[in-house]
This record gives C-alpha cells, structure tokens and sequence, in this order.
C-alpha cells in the first residue's frame, strides 16, 4: 500500500477539520435581541435609512455621476472632430472653388 | 404544535413562539452558516437575516417542504448573498475604504476571536480552509456544507439544493477534488 506523504495527510485533515468547524455551535443570545431590534422597526414603520445604506447610496451616485461626464466627455471629443473635419473639408473645397 | 400551527402563531405576532422558533432552529441556521464562513462574526450576521427573513415571509412557507428543508434554504440563500456581497466589497475595497468606519470593515479574512477555547492552531486552520473555500463555486459550496458539515444525506442536500441526488454526489465529490487542489497549492506556498 502506498503510505501518504506530508501534504497528503495534511491536505486530508484540513478537509476534516473543513467538515467539522471548530467554533461553538450557538449563536449568541445578543443576536434574538438584534433580530428583535430590526423587527419593531419594521413594525414602527421606521424607514429611515442607516448610515451605511446612505453609504452605498452615496457611492451608487458617485458611480452614476462619473459614468455621465465619461459619456459627456466621449460625446464631446466625438463632436469636435466631427467639427474638425467639417472645417478641413469646407477649407479644401473653398481652396479647390479659388482654383 | 404542528410547524404550520407554529408559523401561523408567528405570523400572527406571538413573540413567544416567535423565540420559541429561534431556540429551536438557531443552532442550524448557525452550523450552516459558520460552514460557509468560518467565522462567528458572519455566522452571527447570517442567523439574524435568516430568522428576520423568516419573520417577513413565514406567510410563504407552503407545506410542500418540511420546515427545516424551508430553513436552510433560506440559510444557503442568505449565505450566498453574503459572499457575493463580501466579494464585491473586496472588489471595490480602495472606494469602500474611503467610506468605511472602522467597525464595519470587511472581516471575510478574520477568523473568529471570540471563541475563547480556540487555540491558535485552529484559527490558523480555519483560516486556511477558508481561503480554500473561497475558490469553490457556490454550488459545490453549497453541497460540501449541507452534506459534510451538516452530515444530510445525499436526498436531503438535493431537496434543499433543488436538484437530484446524483448531481449532488457530483458536486461533492468535485469539490473535494478542488478543495484538494487548493489546499495542496496552499501548502507548498507556505512550504516556500
């Protein structure tokens, strides 16, 4: 029989140990109190937003806010040339027109 | 009191059975949700979405499944959300930082601290497991969890997981396969 080298035996007890977590198996009894919490808000009608909703509203806007002066901007580049190459084409014609 | 009987109290708003539910189910929920994390911290977070959820949608539930069934389901659901979430957060961490306090940093990669009995060596372990764990794809996750950790049968993980037996045996035995791969990787970068 083959005997299992020093990473096969390690690599099996950490899937064993994956298996069976070593943390305690209850969650604290602060947490029914938070659950409580979250729930007579809702009841309240309580809708205000946490701070940290705020956060992640704020950064959605910033997000959102950058996407329209990129699209601006490219928009803008994108009209100059096109003026550009109006102008270059009107000059050659009025050149060729003197001719 | 039947489960349903038990939930129709729920809905109707008694407390107590309310609490009743929570002694009964919490320990679930948290083994569940500490076999995705690995950490007590997100465990915790884990339970209290769960039993918010179950509060809002207990009007849902329709007898096709048992309650447990119900349970992990929205356990694996809320689980996912939060890795997804983890993840993103991870992805945008230069932008989130700037937004962040310090209390609510993203703690994916701490393992947990307030479980006195843990030595080090577990904390390193489950560390490390959680890094292998991270690579899986939900769904192998997801199976490796329900049937490893919570030792449900084959039949049960795929009644949870809406699929058949023999997909979840697949699953299984991929994400071993994988967790092997990565672990091996894992142990000849510290070996360097």
């Amino acid at each position: 029989m083959k005997m299992k080298n020093e990473k096969e035996i390690w690599v099996e007890n950490m899937i064993r140990h994956a298996s069976k977590p070593s943390s305690t198996s209850n969650a604290q009894e602060s947490v029914l109190n938070k659950i409580y919490n979250v729930l007579d808000k809702a009841e309240n009608g309580n809708n205000i937003i946490s701070f940290k909703q705020f956060k992640l509203a704020g950064l959605v806007a910033m997000l959102i806010l950058a996407l329209n002066i990129g699209i601006i901007g490219f928009t803008m580049i994108q009209k100059n040339n096109k003026i550009e190459n109006t102008t270059t084409y009107g000059l050659n014609t009025y050149n060729l027109d003197l001719y | 009191m039947t489960e349903k009987e038990l939930l129709n109290k729920i809905i109707e708003g008694d407390r107590k059975a309310f609490t009743g539910f929570y002694d009964k189910f919490q320990s679930q929920v948290f083994r569940t949700a500490i076999g995705y994390f690995h950490n007590h911290y997100d465990a915790e977070e884990v339970v209290q979405d769960v039993f918010v959820e179950v509060h809002r949608s207990a009007s849902k539930f329709d007898n096709k499944s048992s309650l447990s069934t119900w349970l992990y389901r929205i356990t694996v659901n809320k689980s996912i959300d939060k890795l997804r979430f983890q993840k993103s957060v991870k992805r945008f961490s230069f932008l989130s930082s700037i937004f962040s306090d310090e209390e609510n940093r993203f703690r994916e990669d701490i393992p947990d601290s307030t479980n006195h009995g843990i030595q080090a060596d577990n904390k390193e372990s489950e560390k490390i497991i959680h890094q292998a764990m991270n690579r899986l794809p939900e769904t192998q996750r997801t199976a490796f969890v329900l049937t490893q950790v919570e030792d449900l049968s084959g039949k049960e993980a795929a009644e949870i997981m809406k699929t058949t037996s023999k997909a979840v045996e697949s699953l299984i035995q991929r994400a071993k396969a994988n967790l092997r791969k990565e672990l091996g990787k894992i142990y000849d970068n510290r070996r360097k």
